[in-house]
């Protein structure tokens, strides 16, 4: 055991050699970082080994598990928790340092900033299609990811502290194509595990989600303010429900897969 | 060489998993001409083993590629099929009926789109499915325009239109919803291009107004909504094509 290991950055990796010695390089303010190798068939694991020894290899089939994996590798006392295609910088390192010092409370949420190509979005992400923030940095042993494929739930037991005020950076698609296939890769998942559940609610409850969640963000989360990039955000997030609801309706149910 | 009348032909990108299914289904044509776009995988291998007239290269534009094709029939009547979709042999009598006395110049031949297994026969259109279209012709009375997806056809000065053909042909179009939703990504892509290329890309207020009567056309006037989900899903594409293409020319470039 080394009583020394503060903080932890946890980093969860399948097949990312184009954005993770970018992501790593500045994560140098950790007491250690532990990254979990899932599936990798590219450069990955190379790239990892230069920045640390602490790799976790292995195959999860759930999105939860394999953070928990992370989780439970880790050392520090606090965690923190990134993705490779988010970058950290100076100024949030010292943020971070600053509430391990300081901060009360034991789960902090970190503002995200989500650039689509070199363009920074500020409004309008949400609906399981983008995150404004999320809950980065806690003290270990207060949050458990639970086992869905896609957007698990968190349990979160700790004392919930004061938003961190610096932005992560995340680099979220490259353009309106990217956006395209990630609704079809979550939808896919969120679809199976809309099976597996037994529970794919209908179609007009998830039609009714189309205007409810395009409104939420488009106008309420102010999507509008971001010329043609907030529109397709919402447009995502609104279909997001109907897509993965027909594809469990259609395609999995029964736990057949439908063509192939 | 034989009297060559009726010359079917297909062109292909990398289409080595359907070509033999396609091509073994045009053995009524006098010739099959193959023209083969950038293929890497083993499509020329397929092609050549069911005919000699196979034609390689490389076209920017799917107007120019078909036109290609199409100068290469020696025929005085083509008929042209994708790889993905299939003639039966009753289709194939029918065409050689046809050529055979119709007193016009081309004619329309009625599709059956295949997602999966699943026969979806009500709610395409508006550039995400065909529902029919003119596959059977009189040789020099078609051509493409020069458009990346969708070409305009032009029709030579005069040419008459015949009855549409009893039989259909199968096309198996997307083998999931994935599958719809990749093609509506490379088709908005491509007609981006096309739309920077005119310098026109239209407006966000005029797409956003498409998307919903392109829905109501495919889903209620189609009948999409007899598919079921389906049936939502292409009207949804269809709607959602022309601002998706709008938006990519608006703020993406070629690169």
């Amino acid at each position: 055991m080394s009583e020394d290991v503060l903080l932890s950055a946890l980093i969860v990796v399948h097949n990312e050699e184009t954005q993770l010695a970018d992501c790593l390089e500045g994560l140098t303010f950790a007491d250690e970082i532990v990254i979990v190798l899932d599936k990798c068939t590219d450069g990955s694991k190379a790239i990892a080994g230069k920045f640390t020894d602490r790799l976790i290899e292995g195959a999860w089939e759930l999105e939860g598990e394999r953070r928990n994996a992370g989780i439970e590798a880790c050392r520090g006392t606090w965690i923190f928790e990134i993705d490779a295609d988010e970058r950290a910088s100076l100024e949030l390192a010292e943020k971070i340092q600053a509430v391990l010092t300081a901060g009360e409370g034991d789960i902090f949420n970190i503002p995200v900033e989500n650039y689509v190509g070199g363009r920074l979005i500020r409004h309008g992400w949400g609906g399981l299609f983008g995150k404004n923030g999320y809950p980065g940095l806690f003290r270990r042993g207060v949050k458990v990811w639970g086992p869905e494929r896609v957007h698990p739930h968190l349990h979160v037991t700790g004392r919930q502290g004061q938003d961190l005020k610096t932005p992560i950076i995340h680099y979220v698609d490259r353009g309106i194509s990217d956006m395209l296939l990630r609704l079809d890769r979550c939808t896919t998942l969120r679809a199976r595990d809309l099976a597996e559940s037994g529970d794919i609610s209908s179609f007009p409850n998830m039609v009714r989600k189309i205007f409810s969640r395009f409104w939420k963000c488009y106008v309420t989360r102010q999507g509008y303010r971001e010329n043609g990039y907030g529109f397709v955000i919402a447009l995502c997030a609104a279909l997001y429900p109907v897509l993965s609801h027909l594809k469990a309706a259609l395609e999995y149910s029964g736990g057949e897969e439908n063509g192939g | 060489m034989a009297d060559i009348r009726l010359s079917a032909v297909i062109s292909v990108h990398n289409e080595e998993a359907q070509l033999a299914d396609c091509l073994e289904g045009l053995t009524f044509a006098d010739e099959i001409v193959v023209l083969l776009d950038k293929c890497t995988d083993t499509s020329g291998d397929i092609a050549r083993r069911f005919t000699e007239r196979v034609i390689d290269g490389a076209w920017a534009i799917e107007g120019d590629r078909r036109n290609a094709g199409i100068g290469a029939c020696r025929g005085a009547w083509v008929f042209e099929i994708d790889a993905d979709e299939r003639a039966s042999g009753d289709l194939g009598r029918e065409i050689r009926d046809v050529i055979a006395d119709t007193p016009y110049d081309w004619h329309e031949i009625l599709v059956d789109n295949y997602i999966g297994g699943k026969l979806v026969r009500w709610g395409w259109g508006a550039s995400y499915g065909k529902a029919a279209y003119p596959g059977l012709f009189k040789k020099d009375v078609k051509v493409w325009g020069d458009a990346r997806v969708h070409p305009p056809l032009k029709w030579a000065d005069g040419a008459k239109k015949g009855p549409q053909l009893r039989n259909r042909i199968r096309h198996f179009v997307d083998r999931d919803i994935s599958d719809m939703i990749r093609r509506l990504d490379s088709y908005s892509t491509a007609r981006a291009k096309d739309l920077r290329q005119s310098g026109d890309i239209g407006t966000m207020g005029n797409n956003v107004r498409r998307l919903f009567s392109r829905f109501i056309k495919c889903y209620f006037f189609r009948r999409g909504y007899r598919e079921g989900g389906y049936g939502f899903l292409i009207a949804l594409f269809a709607g959602l094509f022309p601002i998706l293409s709008h938006l990519k020319a608006k703020l993406e470039d070629d690169s």
